[in-house]
C-alpha cells in the first residue's frame, strides 16, 4: 500500500528532488523494514523498482539533480500471440478509475508486492484493444515495449583509444573496492594496489553520494558506468553469467551483475514482474522473457546465452 | 532535583560565542524507529535541524566524530547515527561546520538522562522524535537511564498512563544502561515540579494541540485529495469539547478522527477548536504528465519511461519489421522506406519508425530469393478497399513512385505468397501488384 501511496505523491508533485523523495518514502513507507537477503535499504530499493517498472525516471535528462515522474504508457508486449500490457508512469485515483473502466472487458489483473506499486496487466488477443484501452484512460500505448528499448541500447564495450583519460578520484574518504571477476563480488582494495593494476574495474564510495566507477583498461583510467564495466570485464575473461531457460521463458544472472537501468527496464516490461532474488545463490531472475528479447540483451551485454 | 539540562549549560559555557549568533544555532531532534515487526528498535539516530541560509550539504565535527550532513527535508538534515549513542545523549551533542562562505553554524542537543518522544507523522518523519515534553491522550515513547527508573514510573502515574513496558538494553536497539518505557499515555495534566527539574518532561500540561496524521502530505498543511489525515487533539480534552470543520460541528469517526461534512473536499478548510483556528488543505491531482527525452542515446528516438519517441515533429508509424523484409512500402505510390538495421545485434525483428501509414513489409531483393521461404509480410491494418492514386510530377517523387512500383512488382513476379495466408490480405495484394504494373507501364 505504501509503493503505491508513494507513486500517488511523485505523480502529483510530477518533479522534485532526491532528498524530498527520501523524504516522502520516510513518511510513507518509513516503518517497513529491510527484508532480509535484499541488497539495498528501503528508498534504494523503492527507487529501482519504480525506474525498472517505467514509472519515474531518476537523474536523466532533465531530471539530473532528482526525479520526474513519467506519463502513463500501456507497455505493450506478446508472445506467442497473445498481448500483454503493464500500465508504467504516473497515476492518480481518477486516472486508475478510467483505465480500470476501460480495461474492465478485458483480462485485468492486479499484482500487490511490498516494493513497487501495484502492478496492473491487461491480456488480449487483439493489439487495438490495448490502443482503446490507453486511449480511454488517457495514456499512451508503446507496442513492444520491451523491444523498443532495448533495440536503442548501445553495445557494452569497453573505452577504446579515442575516450579521454579519468582520474581516480582524490581524497583519502574515499573508500575502494575492486570487482573481483571470478567471484563476482566486490573487495576492498588500497589506492596504490588500484593505481597498479592495467586491468580491473574499482568502484569508489564515499558517504551518502552515489558510487562511481572507474575502469583501468589497458593501462589507462576511464570512468564508467557500472555495467559497462562489469560486462568488459567478463568479456575480458571470457567468463559466461547469463542463463535463460527456454521453456520457463527465464532469464537469470548474478545479482552483482545486474544490467543497466534501460536494459532491465526491457526485462521487467517482459511481464511487468520485478526479477526474484534468490539468497542461496545470489541470482536475480527475470520471467517471461521471449528468446528474441533475451538475445538481444546477451548480445548488448556481449554474452552467449547459456 | 535539578537535572534538567545541566550538560546543555556546560556545553554553551564552555563554547563562547565564537563568531556564532542566534540565526546560526540549531537543534537536533532524537528520532527513532521500531522495526516492522515491532520486537526491535530499527533506527536510534539524530536528525539536525536546517534553517534559511544553511548549505544543503556540510561537513561538520563534534565530539563524537566527523559527519557530513545531507538535507533531507525541507527543515532538516538526515539522520546521523552515532557509534555510542547512550553516551552522546546522556553527555550532550554539539556539532559545528563551516560553510564554504565560511559562515560557522553549531547545533546542539543537551545531555540529559531524560527524552520524551512523541509520534513523528505531524512533522513528516515515521517513527517517534523527541518532544519537549508528554502531551495529554497521545502515545508516547519515554527513553531514560535506569537509574530514573523509579522516578520515571512514578511521574507517569501522577499523569494517568497505564503501567508501561519497561524495555532494558537487552530489547534490540536500546542504548546500554538505558530503559525505553513504551505504551506511556498521559491522561492528566500536572503540574511542573521546580523550574528545572528533568521530570518536567513528564508532567503534560493541558494545552490542546491539533494533530493530523497519516494521509498523502503533498505540502505542509496540504494533503491530496482523497488522501486526507486523521484530525486527532492532544491535550487536556475535556466532554464538551467542541470541534468545528468550516463552520459545521465535527464529530469522531470510528477513525478516532474529527470529520464533518464536507471535511475531506477540494479546497482549504479552517479547523477551530478551544478558540483557535488552524487551517488545512486538499488538492486534487494535475494529469499535467509530458514525454520528454529522459535518454538520448543517439538513435534518433529517445525513452522517457516506457515510451519510445521520435525527436523530429510529424506522425510516425511504428511498425515491427522482420530482419528479411526491410522494404516498406505504403499505400499511396511513392510511399517506400527502406529499413536500416543495425549492424551490430543479430535480430529477427527489427523496429522502424515510418513517415507513412505502411502496408506492405518486402524482401530486398525478391528476385535472388528463394520464394518457398520468402514472404511478403502485411503490416499494420489491412485495409481491402484502399485508394491508391497517382500525384503531380516531380522528379523526385516519380523516381520514388518507380521505386515503389518496381519492389511490388519484383515481388509479384518472382509469385512470393502473403505470409498470412488471410483472403483479404492476398485481395488486397492484387490490387497492389496491379496498381504497380499499371504504374510501371505507364511511366516506360
Amino acid at each position: 500500500m505504501s509503493a503505491d501511496q508513494l507513486l500517488l505523491w511523485i505523480s502529483a508533485r510530477r518533479e522534485g528532488s532526491w532528498r524530498q523523495f527520501r523524504a516522502a518514502v520516510e513518511q510513507l513507507c518509513g516503518a517497513e523494514e529491510v527484508s532480509e537477503g535484499n541488497e539495498f535499504p528501503l528508498h534504494k530499493r523503492l527507487r529501482l523498482n519504480l525506474e525498472r517498472l517505467a514509472h519515474v525516471e531518476f537523474f536523466a535528462h532533465e531530471c539530473e539533480d532528482g526525479w520526474r515522474v513519467a506519463p502513463p504508457v500501456l507497455a505493450g508486449s506478446s508472445a506467442d500471440g497473445r498481448h500483454m500490457g503493464v500500465l508504467c508512469g504516473a497515476r492518480s485515483d481518477n486516472f486508475l478509475r478510467r483505465f480500470k473502466t476501460a480495461a474492465n472487458d478485458m483480462g485485468l489483473e492486479s499484482i500487490q508486492d511490498s516494493g513497487t506499486p501495484t502492478v496492473l496487466r491487461v491480456f488480449g488477443e487483439q493489439e487495438s484493444d490495448f490502443v482503446r484501452i490507453a486511449a480511454g484512460a488517457g495514456a499512451r500505448y508503446q507496442p513492444d515495449a520491451p523491444l523498443a528499448i532495448i533495440l536503442q541500447l548501445p553495445i557494452a564495450a569497453p573505452p577504446d583509444y579515442r575516450q579521454t583519460e579519468d582520474e581516480f578520484r582524490h581524497g583519502a574518504d574515499w573508500e575502494i573496492d575492486e570487482f573481483q571477476v571470478e567471484q563476482l563480488r566486490w573487495q576492498a582494495v588500497r589506492r596504490a594496489e588500484a593505481s597498479m593494476r592495467r586491468t580491473g574495474l574499482f568502484r569508489f564510495t564515499i558517504h551518502f553520494q552515489p558510487p562511481r566507477y572507474f575502469l583501468r583498461w589497458e593501462g589507462s583510467t576511464h570512468e564508467v558506468r557500472r555495467a559497462i564495466g562489469i560486462y568488459a570485464l567478463l568479456r575480458r575473461r571470457r567468463k559466461q553469467v547469463l542463463f535463460y531457460d527456454r521453456v520457463g521463458r527465464t532469464l537469470a544472472l548474478p545479482a552483482t551483475c545486474r544490467p543497466m537501468l534501460l536494459m532491465e527496464r526491457a526485462l521487467v516490461l517482459c511481464s511487468g514482474l520485478i526479477p526474484t532474488f534468490d539468497p542461496r545463490n545470489v541470482r536475480l531472475t527475470y520471467s517471461h522473457v521471449p528468446e528474441n528479447i533475451a538475445r538481444l540483451a546477451a548480445q548488448i551485454l556481449r554474452q552467449d546465452l547459456r | 532535583m535539578d537535572k534538567a539540562g545541566g550538560r546543555e549549560e556546560n556545553i554553551r559555557k564552555t563554547s563562547g560565542t565564537d563568531g556564532l549568533n542566534r540565526e546560526s544555532e540549531a537543534s537536533i531532534l532524537l528520532h527513532l524507529i521500531f522495526n516492522s515487526r515491532g520486537d526491535g528498535v530499527r533506527t536510534l539516530a539524530l536528525v539536525a535541524d536546517w534553517r534559511r541560509g544553511m548549505p544543503a550539504e556540510l561537513e561538520v565535527s563534534g565530539t563524537q566524530g566527523d559527519f557530513e550532513f545531507v538535507r533531507l527535508q525541507d527543515d532538516r538534515y538526515q539522520d546521523v547515527t552515532l557509534p555510542d549513542m547512550g553516551s552522546g545523549l546522556r553527555s550532550g551533542i554539539e556539532w559545528r561546520g563551516r560553510d564554504a562562505e565560511h559562515r560557522k553554524w553549531r547545533w546542539v542537543l543537551g545531555g540529559r538522562e531524560l527524552y520524551v518522544l512523541i509520534p513523528g507523522n505531524d512533522i513528516g518523519l515515521s517513527g517517534f522524535v523527541s518532544a519537549a515534553r508528554l502531551s495529554l491522550n497521545q502515545e508516547h515513547l519515554v527513553l531514560a537511564t535506569m537509574s530514573l527508573q523509579k522516578d520515571v514510573l512514578d511521574a507517569l502515574a501522577d499523569a494517568g498512563c497505564p503501567e508501561p513496558l519497561v524495555l532494558d538494553q537487552s530489547y534490540p536497539g536500546v542504548p546500554p544502561g538505558w530503559l525505553l518505557f513504551r505504551r506511556v499515555r498521559p491522561t492528566r495534566a500536572v503540574p511542573s515540579r521546580s523550574e528545572r527539574d528533568i521530570l518536567n518532561a513528564l508532567c503534560p500540561v493541558a494545552d490542546i494541540k491539533p494533530q493530523f496524521a497519516g494521509g498523502i502530505r503533498l505540502e505542509s498543511r496540504t494533503w491530496l485529495l482523497g488522501h486526507p489525515p486523521r484530525i486527532q487533539f492532544a491535550g487536556q480534552i475535556e466532554r464538551e469539547f467542541v470541534v468545528k470543520i468550516d463552520g459545521i460541528e465535527a464529530l469522531l469517526s470510528d477513525s478516532q478522527s474529527y470529520e464533518a461534512p464536507g471535511w475531506d473536499a477540494e479546497g482549504t478548510h479552517e479547523l477551530w477548536f478551544a478558540d483557535q483556528r488552524v487551517s488545512y488543505g486538499l488538492r486534487g491531482c494535475k494529469e499535467e504528465w509530458q514525454v520528454w527525452n529522459a535518454y538520448d542515446l543517439g538513435t534518433g528516438e529517445s525513452i522517457c519511461g516506457a515510451y519510445c519517441h521520435h525527436e523530429q515533429l510529424g506522425r510516425r508509424w511504428k511498425v515491427r519489421v522482420p530482419s528479411q523484409n526491410p522494404v516498406l512500402v505504403g499505400a499511396e505510390p511513392g510511399q517506400i522506406f527502406i529499413c536500416q538495421p543495425r549492424q551490430d545485434l543479430h535480430t529477427a525483428t527489427g523496429l522502424a519508425l515510418v513517415p507513412f501509414e505502411p502496408v506492405w513489409a518486402l524482401p530486398r531483393n525478391p528476385a535472388h530469393l528463394d520464394k518457398r521461404h520468402a514472404r511478403v509480410v502485411p503490416v499494420g491494418a489491412i485495409e481491402p478497399v484502399r485508394q491508391i492514386r497517382r500525384t503531380t510530377r516531380h522528379r523526385g517523387r516519380d523516381r520514388a513512385i518507380a521505386e515503389w512500383s518496381r519492389v511490388i512488382a519484383d515481388a509479384g513476379r518472382k509469385g512470393l505468397a502473403v505470409s498470412t495466408g488471410n483472403e483479404q490480405a492476398i485481395a488486397l495484394w492484387r490490387s497492389y501488384r496491379a496498381e504497380a504494373k499499371r504504374l510501371w507501364k505507364a511511366m516506360r
